[in-house]
């Protein structure tokens, strides 16, 4: 969003009209108007940043150059800022659906095939888009295709779970893998798995207390980051000369931004919640 | 990189505890209540009450939940002795939005079935009003298992807690509840606005929703909702013609022990809550454990936006924020902070019903420093 136009963008998404199938008859009588209604999606955005502070003798000590390293580290925290304020938007704002086809006796169950296809079933009939196209199959021994799918977007725990999944293909089943990301565990059904260490975990949330994860299956346009134009992200160094003028005693080295993470519309995005049937 | 110090003055909520956000490092809190020392701030009358907790302290190197702390001794004329002493719960708790506030389970003996639901802990279970709770290990009742709700009453000496789920026609069950916040708390999810389970829907003009956790919606607010075959009222979902069913609120009861929230629909005619085509069906109640298990109910915060025929739910005139009218109340938002809480009690320092405030309005003032160097460094730090 512009500089100088608050902290607060808005945008507006008219509603649908009803269809109008029926004939309008003799042409003599007006059918009632229908009513334009619109809905707004509000964000707010807000500015994080954390600094270090780098003492004179740190550097003088150290053999190895500390500025470097810490500047890697802030660049790592920044981004993993990112990642948990995107988890956080979602975990409280994406509508969220049980495992229930599992067999681990849990609410949520494990996570079974036939709960993937009710979440994409939810999210097709909500017309939410596919986020990435189909594999096609080629000729080679063991892969096979994948269909179009959305991302899901989850814990690194779940990656036992998926394995015993029947008609899970893993990434090195794929047909084709130019175009894999780093995070990619496989596919089944319509979903692709991304997963991470920092993934959406709920501690004891489930009804026999086990810990719930939620899998996120965002489809095109469903969320978005809102940054302030020419404030995205920066890097604020300040050498002893300003961070300590009068004996140069330490210098900072920091990040900052400021933006936000917005659900545009909650129904072309789920919470797939599931239970673990492989245990840590 | 200097000592930074922080100060200020509030009042406090009866029996309610009291959350300072505050974004520095905290080495250490003192606490002032003015009003129980006899000062008079503003309009709360200053009254020197004999039994209780007049100064607070907390550093660093201290448990989370405790104090070291000064209670009035018996008031004789306008002076009262100072007796010095901890405050073992219900002192002062660190918060980081971002970890959460999680309390140790307790084992619940037994629940009340009924329209809202009585629990009973096998020991004190140290909750209070408005606190967030979990609730889970519910052999005979599985279908409870998971819910989140807030606390909206406390009973049976410390050993009861109320509820607004209505588990009428359940069976009763041992489990576990455990604390995990508090309405007053910024949530671990950090934005809001956040779902919420539902806990009943009634078939009227306009429909009513209840929740389970305090919700804070207002009038202008769109939402949708998410609901499984479970929870019947198949009108609320979006299954077949691939547009959402949204809802504006007229009007949002926010308190805790109320938690409704009223729309602009007619559900008269619409399916009955908890009706389902299963042995589970308990209709205007919670699913039977036969539904289990299921996805619960949410509602979910979906934007802003205005009706124009209001009229047709009661609300002659259109009062502001309604028809045509801008709100922001659902603009997407991170309130996490960082901060620390001042429990609640009786007021003094007593080991089962104890707490740094009590039952009544003081106003009160704080200071809290952050240190630039500390000797020994707290313990906090961790070195690898």
């Amino acid at each position: 969003m512009d500089q100088q136009a608050g902290d607060i963008l808005r945008r507006r998404r008219y509603q649908n009209l009803l269809t109008a199938p029926v004939p309008l008859g003799n042409g003599v009588v007006d059918p009632p108007a229908q009513q334009l209604t619109a809905l707004d999606i509000d964000a707010r955005i807000d500015w994080y940043g954390t600094y270090l502070i780098l003492q004179e003798q740190v550097m003088l000590i150290n053999e190895d150059p500390v500025l470097n390293s810490a500047v890697s580290t802030l660049g790592q925290s920044l981004r993993e800022t990112e990642d948990q304020l995107a988890r956080s938007m979602m975990e409280g704002g994406a509508p969220p659906i049980n495992c229930t086809s599992g067999t681990n006796g849990d609410n949520p169950t494990n996570i079974s095939a036939l709960d993937c296809s009710k979440a994409v079933r939810l999210l097709r009939t909500a017309n939410a888009q596919f986020i990435q196209d189909m594999i096609e199959g080629e000729n080679k021994f063991g892969t096979a295709p994948v269909r179009t799918a959305f991302f899901g977007l989850g814990h690194t725990n779940l990656s036992a779970d998926l394995d015993q999944l029947i008609g899970f293909i893993n990434v090195a089943n794929y047909a084709n893998n130019s175009n894999l990301l780093q995070a990619e565990w496989g596919a089944i059904r319509n979903i692709r798995f991304l997963l991470s260490s920092v993934g959406s975990v709920n501690p004891n949330a489930s009804a026999k207390g086990s810990d719930v994860y939620n899998i996120f299956l965002p489809g095109q346009e469903s969320y978005d980051m809102v940054d302030l134009d020419g404030y995205s992200a920066q890097f604020i160094y300040a050498p002893p000369e300003i961070a300590s003028p009068r004996l140069r005693l330490y210098q900072t080295a920091g990040w900052k931004m400021a933006q936000v993470f917005n659900i545009t519309n909650t129904s072309w995005i789920v919470n797939l919640r599931c239970t673990l049937a492989v245990a840590i | 990189m200097s000592t930074q110090v922080v100060t200020g003055l509030f009042t406090n909520v009866a029996s309610t505890p009291f959350f300072i956000p505050l974004h520095n490092y905290i080495s250490e809190i003192r606490l002032k209540n003015l009003t129980m020392s006899g000062v008079t701030m503003g309009s709360v009358a200053g009254a020197l009450t004999s039994n209780r907790i007049v100064e607070a302290f907390w550093c660093d190197y201290m448990n989370q939940g405790v104090a070291q702390i000064i209670q009035n001794g018996t008031v004789s004329g306008i002076l009262a002795p100072m007796q010095n002493g901890v405050a073992a719960i219900n002192g002062f708790t660190v918060y980081n939005a971002a970890l959460g506030n999680s309390a140790a389970p307790v084992a619940i003996a037994s629940f009340t079935p009924g329209t809202t639901t009585v629990w009973t802990t096998s020991a004190a279970h140290f909750l209070q009003v408005g606190d967030t709770v979990r609730v889970y290990g519910l052999t005979s009742a599985p279908q409870f298992g998971g819910l989140t709700m807030t606390v909206t009453a406390i009973g049976g000496g410390g050993t009861t807690f109320t509820t607004l789920l209505d588990s009428t026609g359940a069976t009763t069950s041992v489990g576990f509840v455990q604390k995990i916040g508090n309405y007053l708390l910024p949530s671990k999810s950090l934005y809001y606005p956040q779902n919420r389970v539902i806990a009943k829907i009634t078939n009227a003009n306009p429909m009513v929703v209840t929740t389970l956790v305090q919700q804070n919606y207002y009038a202008g607010d769109v939402v949708t909702f998410d609901i499984s075959s479970a929870f019947g009222v198949p009108q609320l979902t979006n299954s077949i013609s691939g547009l959402p069913f949204q809802a504006t609120v007229i009007s949002a009861n926010n308190a805790v022990g109320t938690q409704t929230v009223t729309l602009a629909v007619d559900s008269t005619n619409f399916g009955v809550f908890a009706t389902n085509s299963g042995s589970g069906s308990n209709p205007t109640h919670w699913p039977l454990a036969a539904s289990y298990p299921f996805s619960f109910p949410f509602m979910v915060p979906q934007g802003e936006g205005n009706i124009n025929n209001l009229s047709s739910f009661g609300v002659l005139p259109s009062p502001l924020p309604y028809g045509n009218q801008d709100v922001l109340s659902f603009a997407r938002q991170n309130q996490a902070s960082n901060g620390i809480i001042v429990g609640a009690g009786d007021g003094t320092n007593s080991a089962s019903t104890g707490g740094l405030i009590g039952s009544t309005v003081d106003v009160w003032e704080y200071r809290v420093i952050t240190s630039a160097q500390e000797y020994p460094q707290p313990l906090t730090i961790q070195y690898v």
